[in-house]
């Protein structure tokens, strides 16, 4: 199998903290990789370098052998949502669907066909809601920033904590949506989040970062969950 | 107290906001507009006993003087309404906490009055009405604060009551045309009885008593609403979104990729309070000619009306533009990790502006009527602007990096402003009307005018390449700005 991320002496320092610090990291096509660990940890910054939202200070992150910083070509096979700061709020969810769409040169009479698998994720009626983005709650927010970074079939998509705000019914639907995502169209999932039992159920392999550094890669199995909140429980 | 902690929450409020105390030179210019509007409008009140003589030459110089009051007053419940805050908003902060309501509401009510409506009439007044030798100066003086105090009242009212629909607005637009319009035909003369009353007044001081009726029922009216409606979903106002005109858009039908990020900017344009009052205050520019074309001295130096009709006809342009990328602050991520290109996306603004100044330009050729000749200025000048001024603009845009709250008000807010927004205007105005000085010395003036729409010309064909160059810097930028970004 061939890898889809290519990080290499990731390192970045914000004077003399170093935030993240990372010899060598690849995410195989088809991989869901969960990435865990405390706050401060690097999560973020990890993503953030990945999606070239922030300038490593050495090494370089590529997707598909081309690194993210020379050539944008990432952007058209890249699905992603960190935070709220990736949604336009003054625009209708649906309105901002068909945008992000656009975007990715989908035909507009296809978008309903390609929502089809994530009406019961958003439900339909945050799907035809006529409020604006930004007087949603968190949670419908987070709903709309995830749908919209996945329904146009990315091979990669990069999601931040998209387990918190979101209830726990929407969180299960979630799980099941990018498993069955992740079968149906073989792109590797990326997905940090602090509940250890969704990553473990979801993820079939685990990085535990600690002060921005590799602390431990796991291949998830039936002990993964124990280990972990083992690991969590000293640290 | 509660009422006077209010009014020290509202100072700290004011002083630690985090714009003023970051940047002193916000806070330079700040001071230096406040002194500058204050001797304007100081001057303005030594020159108002001449001026009234002029407009009204057979009335006594009190009674035109109050006249000048309603009508002041009058425009200022407009002012109020459409730049006023409300105090709603922070009503929020104290509602949980254990306040009686009836005194929350008032404190909250009482602790909003004093504020920037109330210093510049003083200016303008206080000296006219010190000029003269009147009895009971004190109490026109007292009036006023009474007027204003009113007004106050009265436009949180109506701001609350119709914040959802402009209709007020409009209605009370249009019962200061009729006032005006009834006081000039002179059948129904409302102001001049008004002025009349208050005049005699002064006489009786008594007589003003009555004036004590508008603040205390506007502040009566206010208090009920307000009392009635202490729950957090109700007193703050909740626009409904579904206007047709930004829901049905088609530009992306019509110009692909480029046409559905026109359809984002028009959304962003006219879903947003910070950028919708630029949109109404270019309405407003449209009218400067007036002030500007019927001054003889002007004509004289054609130079200057370089700048008058760039203003007139662009000044939305500017005013927007220079704001790009903090506009876009709060999806500026999203931006950069979506396939969009900078250089497309400037694109479509500027086909967006270009479209909407260019209708501004059609509407300003009512001007020929004034002078024919400035039909032509209008054209060149838009064209001029479209071709030079706006890929400036965004070139100086890629200094931004501080983050816009699109849903707070743009007048009075410096949120986002930094020193090269400043300094932009120098080259940006000042460019123009040198180089017209400069190719009229050598040529004529048309020629320069010629000159200057040529020049936009060839700023429109070559807007591509600037747009990628600038495009280019963006991508070297992006990482400082989208971190400026997130910061408050």
């Amino acid at each position: 199998m061939e890898n889809i991320i290519n990080a290499l002496n990731i390192k970045k320092q914000y004077g003399d903290q170093t935030a993240l610090n990372i010899e060598s990291l690849t995410v195989k096509n088809g991989e869901i990789f969960g990435l865990a660990g405390n706050n401060g940890a690097g999560k973020t910054t990890l993503f953030s370098c990945l999606l070239d939202l922030i300038r490593p200070t050495t090494g370089e992150i590529s997707i598909k052998d081309k690194p993210v910083n020379k050539n944008s070509e990432w952007k058209k096979i890249t699905g992603s949502y960190l935070d709220e700061n990736f949604l336009i709020d003054f625009l209708t969810p649906m309105e901002y669907l068909k945008f992000v769409a656009g975007s990715h040169d989908v035909n507009s009479n296809d978008i309903p066909q390609m929502l089809e698998p994530f009406k019961n994720f958003m439900g339909e009626e945050l799907l035809n809601s006529k409020k604006y983005i930004r007087d949603l709650s968190t949670g419908n927010k987070v709903r709309v920033g995830i749908t919209g970074a996945m329904f146009w079939s990315p091979e990669l998509l990069v999601l931040d904590e998209p387990f918190a705000h979101l209830d726990p019914s929407s969180q299960i639907k979630l799980k099941n949506l990018l498993k069955e995502y992740n079968e149906k169209t073989g792109a590797a999932i990326l997905v940090s989040s602090h509940d250890l039992r969704h990553v473990t159920d979801l993820c079939s392999r685990i990085v535990l970062l600690h002060e921005g550094l590799i602390n431990k890669d796991i291949k998830t199995s039936t002990n993964t969950l124990q280990e972990l909140e083992e690991y969590f429980s000293v640290g | 107290m509660l009422f006077f902690t209010l009014i020290k929450h509202r100072f700290l409020e004011a002083f630690r906001s985090k714009i003023l105390s970051k940047n002193l030179a916000i806070m330079l210019v700040m001071a230096f507009l406040f002194i500058y509007f204050s001797s304007v409008f100081i001057s303005l009140g030594f020159f108002l006993g001449d001026i009234l003589r002029g407009i009204y030459p057979d009335n006594p110089i009190l009674t035109s003087f109050f006249t000048v009051i309603v009508y002041y007053y009058l425009a200022e419940i407009l002012l109020r309404y459409f730049l006023m805050d409300i105090p709603a908003v922070k009503f929020q902060r104290y509602i949980l906490h254990p306040f009686k309501r009836k005194s929350l509401v008032n404190s909250v009510l009482l602790s909003s009055v004093f504020d920037a409506f109330y210093l510049f009439p003083l200016m303008i007044f206080t000296p006219f009405i010190y000029q003269y030798d009147l009895d009971n100066k004190w109490m026109i003086w007292v009036t006023l604060l009474i007027m204003s105090t009113g007004n106050h009242f009265f436009a949180l009212y109506l701001k609350k009551k119709g914040g959802s629909s402009p209709f007020i607005g409009i209605i009370l637009l249009l019962i200061t045309a009729a006032i005006i319009y009834l006081d000039s035909i002179k059948i129904i003369p409302i102001t001049p009885n008004i002025a009349e009353y208050l005049t005699r007044a002064t006489e009786e001081p008594l007589l003003y008593l009555v004036t004590l009726c508008y603040p205390v029922l506007a502040y009566l009216v206010s208090f009920l609403w307000m009392y009635n409606h202490a729950y957090l979903d109700e007193i703050s106002i909740k626009k409904s979104n579904n206007d047709r005109l930004t829901t049905n858009l088609s530009f992306g039908k019509k110009y692909g990729k480029i046409g559905q990020l026109m359809e984002l900017e028009t959304r962003l344009i006219l879903r947003n309070k910070r950028t919708k009052q630029p949109l109404f205050i270019s309405f407003v520019f449209l009218l400067y000619g007036l002030i500007f074309y019927t001054n003889d001295t002007y004509s004289e130096q054609q130079w200057i009306l370089v700048f008058a009709a760039i203003f007139v006809t662009s000044m939305f342009a500017m005013q927007h533009l220079q704001f790009t990328w903090s506009l876009e602050s709060s999806y500026f991520d999203h931006l950069i990790t979506n396939p969009i290109s900078f250089s497309e996306y400037m694109e479509a603004k500027f086909r967006l502006i270009a479209a909407y100044c260019g209708g501004l330009t059609l509407l300003s050729l009512g001007y020929a009527f004034l002078d024919p000749a400035l039909a032509y200025h209008h054209i060149f000048a838009y064209i001029f602007a479209m071709g030079t001024l706006v890929p400036m603009y965004f070139f100086f845009s890629t200094f931004n990096s501080k983050r816009i709250d699109l849903g707070k008000g743009a007048s009075f807010n410096f949120q986002g402003q930094s020193g090269h927004h400043y300094l932009a205007i120098i080259p940006v105005l000042a460019g123009p009307c040198i180089l017209f000085w400069l190719i009229s010395l050598v040529s004529s003036e048309l020629i320069a005018w010629i000159s200057l729409g040529m020049i936009g010309v060839i700023g429109i064909s070559l807007r591509k390449l600037f747009f990628k160059a600038i495009g280019k810097r963006l991508e070297k930028r992006k990482y400082i700005m989208s971190t400026g970004f997130k910061e408050n």
